[in-house]
């Protein structure tokens, strides 16, 4: 009891000097004609993820400024490099600061400009960032980035969702001009909690995930309304249960409604249907965490990935090309449609065990293996964007070595992702 | 005739190998056992495949141990199902790396 009372008085001690603190830091410096949110903190836009590339002696000046506020922190406040301009802002707190930013102007187009939150207070604050979730701020969770706004000197705190406790927080320790934030839906995938092996939310397609019946990969990222799904095989959900990837619980599948597999028969009708829907089940997302708009790309462990941009405009014809992405035969491409709307026995799950209503490929080289059911069929277009065109089912072929040649080739079955549609809630989730 | 005695035999060749009873798969990581001259390793196998058997190489660098799988062969879903296969060393595996069949260096599950 002792130790939790301690423990309280600390955190409010600590809250109470860094409120001080940061919210004598003064105001100034922000552009007046930015959106705000109620608590009067500025909501700042998407980042500019390709900047373009500086010329040589306006990098050199933003370096040379940029060692200038490390050495005096409290005389500068953070420099910006004008991407449009390509001149060097200087921010100064004092006179000693504008002195010194005379080294800087003669180097590359520069302006020394007056303002009131010095370098080191700003990078108090996004040091203090990284505590707020420990000290229990509300929502703090939602914080997943703190950088410099050299623009604004200021710090943008960017989150992954806008929560008005949140903000008022934000706004009574740090004031509303040294901080703005940033809104971003979909975190960037960072950390070892990361890839095919190991995917965490939001989830993607391509990577591993438990079911109750074994090990599967996950197709695609699914969405309808507010609620995130992630769509595989139908037969690795085929009683319903609970996916989870190697780091992560993603949410349950319900028997009968969101699978159409049984283990002695194969494709089953969805409740009220009389059309066969190949093999697919919808795993509903569990609270709090959300599916993401990519599927992994590349070899088996790979962490690199494509956004899911369009469903395939219409359904697979002969002759159409594909890729599947099985976790544990990362991307395999070359692909050829030979068949559709077919059912297939599936001899190898039972006696009579059949798939309807699926797309035939086949190609040589590597077959799909154990693990790969569920994954996504897809083609990438000329952008890099991820064209869905379905979920992994079965395959065949290929001999023991699972390598297919050109008198034993491998042959994959598929679902057509536009059959599945048709019936479940919602669609894919594009990014 | 002789052209179509030697297609004959490379379609003969390549069906056999593709027939032939088991193969190597991957070992996806290994834990030590009792003591140090017992692993334990997982494999991921289909739901109707089997392990055939294991073979265990050593050298002073490193232990191999080649995990063969009977396919269960025709078509049918690729659901995967770990197996765990209990290996026994002809002495301790001290430093020394753990590959299997394929080559791969296998991981020490922690």
């Amino acid at each position: 009891m002792f130790k939790y009372r301690l423990a309280s008085l600390a955190v409010a001690t600590t809250v109470s000097v860094v409120a001080s603190l940061f919210l004598s830091s003064g105001t100034g410096n922000a552009a007046g004609d930015e959106p705000r949110h109620a608590s009067g903190i500025a909501l700042v836009g998407p980042a500019e993820l390709h900047p373009a590339r500086p010329a040589q002696a306006a990098a050199q000046a933003f370096s040379m400024a940029r060692e200038l506020a490390l050495k005096h922190p409290d005389s500068f406040g953070y420099p910006w490099l004008d991407p449009k301009t390509g001149a060097v802002a200087v921010p100064v707190t004092d006179s000693s600061g504008a002195g010194l930013a005379r080294e800087v102007t003669g180097i590359a187009p520069s302006a020394v400009r007056t303002v009131d939150r010095s370098y080191a207070q700003l990078e108090r604050i996004k040091e203090d960032v990284t505590t707020l979730q420990d000290l229990g701020l509300p929502d703090s969770d939602a914080i997943f980035m703190a950088e410099p706004d050299g623009e604004h000197n200021r710090v943008t705190i960017t989150v992954d969702r806008l929560s008005d406790p949140l903000m008022a927080a934000l706004a009574k320790r740090y004031g509303t001009e040294a901080i703005g934030v940033r809104v971003q839906a979909e975190r960037p995938k960072v950390g070892t909690n990361f890839g095919r092996d190991a995917d965490n939310w939001p989830f993607w397609g391509g990577a591993q995930i438990s079911t109750p019946v074994g090990t599967c990969t996950n197709g695609f990222p699914w969405v309808s309304g507010s609620t995130s799904y992630m769509i595989t095989a139908g037969h690795c959900n085929r009683d319903g249960g609970s996916d989870y990837t190697p780091v992560a619980y993603i949410g349950d599948v319900t028997a009968n409604s969101r699978e159409n597999w049984s283990a002695s028969t194969g494709t089953t009708f969805f409740p009220g249907e009389s059309t066969y829907r190949g093999d697919v089940s919808l795993a509903q997302v569990t609270s709090g965490k959300t599916s993401g708009s990519s599927i992994y790309r590349g070899p088996a462990g790979s962490t690199s990935s494509g956004t899911v941009k369009e469903m395939w405009s219409r359904s697979p014809a002969s002759g159409d090309q594909y890729c599947t992405g099985g976790y544990r035969t990362g991307e395999l491409c070359g692909w050829s449609v030979y068949s559709i709307n077919a059912n297939i026995k599936y001899d190898k799950d039972g006696p009579n065990v059949w798939a309807r209503n699926m797309t035939a490929g086949s190609k040589q080289g590597q077959c799909n293996i154990p693990g790969d059911s569920g994954g996504p069929v897809y083609t990438v277009r000329g952008d890099g964007g991820i064209a869905a065109k379905g979920i992994h089912s079965g395959s065949g072929g290929g001999g023991s070595d699972n390598w297919g040649g050109l008198f034993d080739p491998c042959y994959e079955y598929f679902t057509d992702i536009r059959v599945a549609w048709f019936y479940f809630p919602g669609g894919l989730r594009l990014g | 005739m002789r052209f179509a005695g030697l297609v004959m035999a490379v379609a003969l060749v390549t069906v056999m190998a593709g027939c032939s009873s088991d193969a190597a798969v991957r070992v996806d990581n290994y834990r030590m056992g009792a003591d140090d001259r017992h692993l334990t390793v997982s494999v991921l196998i289909g739901e109707r495949d089997s392990v055939a058997g294991v073979r265990t190489t050593e050298d002073a660098a490193k232990v191999t141990v080649d995990v063969r799988v009977k396919r269960a062969g025709g078509t049918g879903t690729d659901v995967g199902v770990v197996r765990d296969v209990d290996v026994t060393l002809a002495d301790p595996l001290a430093g020394r790396v753990v590959v299997d069949g394929t080559g791969h260096e296998v991981p020490k599950k922690p």
